[in-house]
């Protein structure tokens, strides 16, 4: 048997080592010295200090699949039965996978070598960033891929213009302009229904509605009714007499 | 003038520019796209062309390829200028002249990031030739797990997710990008050369055959 000298961190994978041992070393199959090539490597682990896990369960795996591969061509091919059959069927199907990875190396050197001339064509950045920042449409059409959305998104964020917020109003809320509100509400009918009144305002402009009757319900100027918890309050004046009374008490 | 070829008479069809009859486009819309692609950095295709010259009134589609083709004479890929128009990435890219990559290499890293490793190409051209396409279908065709090769392709944005296979696991499924087309010099992914050319020749399936035991050798 000769020595094959391989360098096994070269290969892709069991179709890779194959190819090249049947094709540019020309060993049969039958000659594929399995144990040469694990000596090889074993050699070579020893050599190293740390143990590079990924390379080695890859190596396990090329090594395996390679025995997988020799183990079914090394059958008896003269005996006929059904067993057989199924050797030939998988020696076939080893050399259509055989085949399809051979097509999938050449495409790829044929990729590198384009890529290899690219080298002297250079892209200048974008002057700046697109208006339109979404991603293209395209990219998100038909995809649930959260991460197509997280890129969109970062995308959007990526773009150097300040989002337009023309749109968005500031909000002008202060407890004594609702005080007054109140004040009016109740001067122009005597009594209102706060929900009627305020229930279409902003959440803050609610919230500092409700905080203004309080204060005048603590005052005394108003009295709040609620039939119901979290039910409509009905606001009404109190009695002026009253307010009166209290005042000279 | 008596027109001698009645089916090439229709105008309405699809707008294939001729530039014969199409009239010499303005100057101003071929400075304009001049322009827009000088600034864009990335393949701008027709229809973005066309939009973003429509600011006065819609320009016609004509118009603007016409337009583009002086320009892609102006700017002939490996012609004298420093820079070329090209048709890539599904529109056209301004970059620059391949033969002056040693001076641009001196002072630019010319593409070092695009650096792929052998199995990260062999599995860019899986995602290329099959997309969309699945992480077992590539691991199948290598006959190795292949999720670092991806990941490297991902991460360089050559190849991007396009979907979930409508199946039982619903597998994400691969295809390549913009840049992808960019980087390997592609007007659109139906421009890679057919995969047939990559088909081992009849002598070396033989051979393949016979040390696989699959025929016995003669004597």
């Amino acid at each position: 048997m000769r020595v094959l000298d391989l360098d096994l961190d070269v290969y892709q994978g069991p179709f890779d080592l194959l190819f090249t041992l049947i094709l540019r070393e020309e060993v049969d199959i039958f000659e594929v010295p399995i144990v040469e090539v694990i000596l090889a490597y074993v050699e070579e682990l020893a050599a190293t200090d740390a143990v590079d896990w990924e390379a080695l369960t890859e190596f396990l795996v090329l090594i395996s699949s390679l025995l997988e591969l020799k183990s079914r061509v090394l059958l008896p091919g003269e005996e006929v039965g059904i067993e057989d059959a199924d050797a030939e069927l998988s020696k076939d199907v080893l050399l259509e996978r055989l085949l399809t990875y051979r097509r999938y190396k050449m495409a790829a050197a044929s990729l590198a070598e384009v890529r290899e001339r690219q080298r002297g064509r250079l892209v200048r950045e974008p002057a700046r960033a697109p208006r339109r920042a979404l991603a293209p449409d395209e990219e998100i059409r038909g995809s649930q891929a959260p991460a197509s959305l997280t890129r969109a998104l970062g995308r959007l964020l990526e773009s150097h213009r300040l989002p337009d917020t023309s749109h968005v109003a500031v909000l002008r809320i202060g407890l004594n302009r609702q005080i007054a509100a109140i004040r009016r509400l109740l001067r122009e009918r005597g009594s209102f229904s706060f929900e009627e009144e305020f229930g279409t305002e902003e959440p803050m402009v609610q919230a500092v509605s409700l905080l203004a009757l309080l204060g005048l319900v603590s005052r005394g100027d108003v009295k709040v009714a609620q039939s119901s918890h979290f039910g409509d309050i009905t606001v009404k004046h109190v009695d002026i007499q009253r307010v009166a009374l209290r005042g000279t008490a | 003038m008596i027109d001698a070829d009645p089916l090439g008479a229709d105008s309405s069809g699809p707008a294939a520019p001729t530039t014969e009859r199409a009239p010499q486009p303005a100057a101003h819309l071929t400075r304009e796209l001049e322009a827009l692609l000088f600034a864009a950095g990335r393949p701008l295709d027709l229809d973005s062309l066309r939009e973003a010259a429509s600011y006065h009134e819609p320009m016609e589609k004509a118009a603007v390829a016409a337009a583009l083709e002086v320009l892609e004479s102006r700017y002939p890929v490996g012609g004298d200028k420093g820079f070329e128009l090209a048709r890539v990435g599904g529109g056209w890219l301004f970059r620059t002249n391949a033969a002056c990559e040693l001076a641009l290499a001196r002072l630019f890293d010319a593409g070092e990031e695009l650096r792929l490793s052998p199995a990260a190409t062999e599995t860019l051209a899986i995602v290329a030739y099959l997309q969309p396409v699945s992480r077992p279908q590539i691991a199948e065709i290598r006959g190795v797990n292949s999720d670092s090769a991806l990941h490297t392709l991902l991460d360089r944005d050559l190849v991007r997710e396009v979907g979930r296979r409508d199946a039982p696991g619903a597998a994400v499924l691969y295809g390549t990008t913009t840049r992808f087309l960019v980087a390997f010099d592609l007007a659109d992914i139906g421009s890679l050369p057919p995969i047939e050319e990559f088909e081992v020749g009849d002598d070396q399936r033989e051979e393949l055959k016979r040390r696989l035991g699959l025929v016995v050798a003669p004597g």
